[in-house]
């Protein structure tokens, strides 16, 4: 008798579900259009279709006017070919908002709403296009967003070609082609003078980069196959954890056997005056010679590291290049490159903006 | 009729039964010893709980060990000494519990289940307590609830282990005469451990001493006298008559063994 | 009894046509059979996920009442044997080696939550054939994969496989879709129907060893055989959706204020429980705030109180031992 209770409940409760799902699906969902209800508008509304880093073809609708941008490292470019205005949420990491809260007003309530928004939270947004970091290409989610015709861009810049494709795709996407080939001919020609300034320099100086964790109250350094270390090549050094990978805690003794000649700091949760003084307190790092000599350098920040892979590596490069090799870059001054580049890329003065950091060198 | 033959049991290394050899032809029948002397490993073997190393045990002509677990429970009942039962189940579940052996896996007990439940309740006069959670009986009440259990089994052989411990005075007293009741009653055979031959010699049809592992006297209730519980107990023992009524009492406080 | 499962069925039902109603974008229901848009929210992504919390809530609610039955322990879980640490190492292994595929992940997750029990198993018939010697196998099994997880986390990148280890760490049904589930589904209502079909071995199996075998019952074999398709049910739902706490052993206890202890009517009921509770708590996740909240956090904040609130009423049964 309970078993018939529990067979018809079990059926009820089957029936229910069978009537839902058949009320609602006469579509079968694979061919589900994109879930932006057209507006009718006099604009014409045309159609891309992109290659992302991960391969994946990605259909965008031109000009893209809503973006959202889930990467941290993604949003900079944005902000560099002038869109900032029509990013709808937008991801940065720690002290970099900084820098985006001066040239947009509006950025903290943008930053505000980048979490992992819901599916239903991203569908509410009617975004044109959403930038997400390449490793969460293949998630679960990504595949859903995918599945719902949103628009995924997966974003990769581990390297100064990644930047350059990223930089001119995003100048498709955004309607701002020649915008966008304007600054990768600028970042090329600054680029080639410093090749030409650095041929035939056969010193290499070992350079150490440091960054203070304080989750983890230790020095991290970065691996070979990360962006600044391969600055540090390009700029004519030799990164002394080049044959590491990812990011590293070291120690003192390891340090030590690397023997770095120049150590320079970066700053994150920690900033890098700081992360100096740090290094510099502790009586076990007075055994490494660069410490000893006082050859260690806080790269310049204006919330953004100028060696990170944001729009302002180019700056790096030359701070970088002028530390290792003073006499090839004897005319040169960083403080009047960035004065230039901060006017002609993002219209504002450098006296405007507080850069920490060892801005003057050599 | 239940016949036990040459079983032989070992602990690790230890032989714990050797070559017990016993017959019950029906009624109650009590296994008398000190403690050590086998008497719960005897109960386990006949019941299935353990496989003894050698012998057989044969119920009316039936090889027990030939039996499939569900069988040989149909045919033999067994409760334990000790009360494991954590959770607060009603009366009735842990009697319905005792038909297992009838319900097939994936299925639940039937109407006629519960009826015989209910019914062996009945038999043991507590039928008033089915719908009470097993936890909060006394432990007389409890040792019943399983004796009825035993019963819902259907089976023919009750074997009962220590069915006294941990009973007050007067509990001791009723449930033996219970457990002689319903065996007469309902012509079955029952093979109770004990460790008191006062309670023996009170209620038991026939009576088994066992001492380091074997069977040093066997017989009706007579059996009991002063010299079988010299060798069993090995200490001197008055026995006395009380209107009609044999009762053993120690003779001296003890001093060291004889 | 059988009107406690009627009431837990209906009540379950009614929380299924609610919950295809409840999400960020607030629209009438039957609107989705007209707009293509809100047609494709409720059939592809909230019916999908719906299905997936319910049979998850079911599943860890059904392992929970198998482990605390078997193993006489009212704080027993679906973890006992260590499915859950293994599922989670599982997982976190194949973050970390893997690009982030879902079927990678899923798969390493079951294979190593089955894995980790059977280990448990053999390291106890080395021990001895008794619960006490399965608890503690189970013991030292979760530690070692906790520790294996340990040490994946600490050598993980910190900033995208490990926030991916911790996010699946704890618990999401974010992203569900039908094909996951039809990977998932099947072993979960299979090893439900079968519990559940056998429930009433349950009772018998909760007496010591030596009663449930003189009553015909095979202790071992049972044992085995539950102790199984609570750890197939268990795998299924962590590789779908992460770890997910206290649903396995809270559904019970609740389930047992409403039907009992006997397993006739607490077996369905827990079931029902947990798929009501998980539910809930999977719409509380995905609906009160834009970014989704993992559901582990969730189940914690419901789970624990609760539990202590049944505890502390009933406190009657737990001073008997």
């Amino acid at each position: 008798m309970r078993t018939l209770h529990l067979v018809s409940i079990a059926l009820a409760v089957a029936a229910c579900v069978a009537i839902t799902v058949a009320l609602l699906h006469p579509i079968p969902h694979n061919t589900v259009q994109t879930p932006v209800t057209s507006v009718a508008t006099n604009k014409s509304v045309s159609y891309l279709v992109i290659k992302d880093f991960a391969g994946r073809p990605v259909k965008v609708r031109i000009p893209a006017t809503r973006i959202v941008s889930e990467y941290g490292l993604a949003t900079p470019y944005v902000y560099l070919l002038g869109a900032g205005n029509r990013l709808v949420v937008a991801e940065i990491w720690g002290p970099a908002s900084r820098f985006y809260s001066i040239i947009d007003k509006d950025f903290q309530r943008k930053l505000k709403l980048a979490r992992e928004l819901s599916i239903e939270e991203l569908l509410k947004l009617k975004p044109s296009l959403i930038l997400v970091s390449y490793w969460k290409c293949f998630s679960r989610r990504v595949k859903q967003m995918e599945a719902l015709g949103l628009p995924v861009f997966c974003v990769r810049v581990e390297n100064v070609s990644d930047i350059y494709r990223f930089i001119t795709v995003l100048g498709k996407v955004l309607g701002c082609e020649k915008r966008a080939e304007e600054i990768v001919s600028y970042y090329k020609s600054l680029v080639n003078k410093l090749r030409e300034r650095l041929a035939g320099i056969e010193t290499r100086p070992r350079v150490l980069i440091l960054y203070y964790s304080g989750k983890e109250h230790a020095f991290r350094t970065f691996g070979g196959d990360m962006f600044q270390c391969k600055l540090v090549e390009m700029a004519g050094g030799v990164c002394v954890s080049a044959n590491l990978s990812g990011k590293k805690t070291v120690n003192v003794e390891q340090v030590a056997k690397w023997n770095p000649d120049y150590i320079i700091v970066i700053g994150y949760r920690v900033p890098g005056p700081k992360a100096r003084e740090i290094l510099l307190s502790d009586p076990a790092w007075r055994a490494i010679e660069a410490v000893r000599d006082g050859r260690v350098y806080v790269v310049p920040s204006d919330g953004e590291n100028w060696i990170d892979p944001c729009p302002k590596w180019v700056l790096g490069l030359y701070w970088l290049a002028k530390l290792l090799h003073p006499s090839a870059l004897k005319d040169i001054s960083i403080e009047k490159l960035a004065s230039s580049f901060y006017e002609k890329l993002y219209n504002i003065s450098l006296s405007s903006l507080k850069i920490v950091g060892d801005l003057r060198i050599g | 009729m239940l016949r036990i033959e040459d079983l032989w049991m070992l602990y690790g290394r230890k032989a714990v039964l050797k070559g017990v050899s016993l017959e019950l032809e029906d009624g109650v029948g009590c296994v008398l010893g000190p403690n050590g002397a086998g008497k719960t490993t005897l109960i386990k073997c006949v019941a299935g709980i353990l496989t003894p190393l050698r012998g057989r045990v044969y119920l009316d002509g039936v090889e027990l060990s030939a039996l499939s677990p569900r069988e040989r429970a149909k045919l033999v009942s067994y409760v334990p000494q000790e009360i494991s039962i954590k959770f607060p189940y009603r009366t009735l579940d842990i009697v319905l519990m005792g038909r297992n052996p009838y319900i097939s896996p994936f299925a639940t007990p039937s109407r006629r289940d519960e009826e015989i439940a209910l019914e062996a309740l009945r038999v043991l006069g507590i039928e008033h307590l089915a719908q009470s959670p097993f936890t909060s009986l006394s432990g007389g009440e409890k040792r019943l609830v399983l004796i009825a259990r035993a019963l819902a089994q259907g089976a023919r052989l009750l074997l009962l282990d220590e069915p006294t411990s941990f009973l007050d005075f007067r509990n001791r007293i009723q449930v033996m005469s219970v457990i002689r009741e319903v065996v007469e009653k309902t012509r079955r055979l029952a093979l109770i451990t004990l460790h008191d031959p006062n309670l023996a010699s009170m209620f038991c049809d026939r009576v088994f001493m066992l001492k380091n592992g074997t069977i040093i006297a066997s017989g009706g209730r007579d059996i009991i006298n002063r010299e079988t519980l010299k060798r069993l107990y090995e200490m001197d023992v008055e026995i006395v008559n009380v209107g009609g009524y044999p009762i053993i009492v120690p003779r001296t406080t003890l001093d060291s063994p004889s | 009894m059988s009107r406690t499962i009627l009431f837990l069925a209906l009540t379950f039902i009614a929380l299924f046509v609610v919950s295809l109603q409840v999400g960020r974008m607030l629209f009438p229901i039957w609107s989705a059979v007209s707009s293509p848009v809100y047609r494709t929210i409720v059939v592809d992504v909230r019916l999908p996920r719906i299905l997936a919390a319910s049979l998850a809530g079911a599943s860890l609610a059904l392992a929970g009442a198998v482990f605390q039955n078997v193993f006489r322990n009212y704080l027993a879980g679906p973890g006992i044997l260590g499915t859950t640490s293994g599922a989670a190492f599982g997982a976190a292994v194949a973050i970390l080696l893997a690009p982030l595929t879902t079927v990678t992940v899923q798969l390493s997750s079951f294979s190593l939550g089955l894995a980790a029990t059977m280990l448990s198993c053999s390291l106890a018939r080395l021990v001895g054939e008794s619960t006490l010697a399965l608890v503690l196998s189970g013991m030292v099994v979760s530690a070692l994969f906790s520790a294996g997880l340990g040490v994946i986390k600490y050598v993980a990148d910190p900033y995208n496989k490990l926030p991916a280890i911790v996010y699946w760490l704890l618990g999401s049904f974010s992203g569900v879709r039908w094909c996951d589930l039809a990977s998932s589904a099947p072993l979960m209502v299979l090893s439900a129907l079968l519990i559940v079909s056998a429930r009433w071995v349950l009772n018998v199996l909760s007496l010591s060893d030596e009663e449930a075998q003189s009553l015909g019952l095979s202790v071992r074999r049972w044992r085995m055989f539950f102790v199984a398709l609570a750890t197939l049910g268990t795998s299924a739902s962590v590789s779908i959706a992460g770890m997910i706490a206290w649903i396995g052993v809270l559904s019970p206890h609740i389930a047992r204020l409403v039907a009992g202890h006997d397993a006739r009517s607490l077996v369905p009921s827990t079931a029902l429980v947990g798929a009501l509770l998980l539910l809930a708590c999977d719409d509380i996740a995905r609906s009160v705030s834009p970014a989704e909240i993992p559901i582990s956090i969730v189940t914690h904040v419901v789970g624990a109180p609760t539990l202590f609130a049944i505890l502390m009423r009933r406190r009657m049964y737990l001073a008997k031992d």
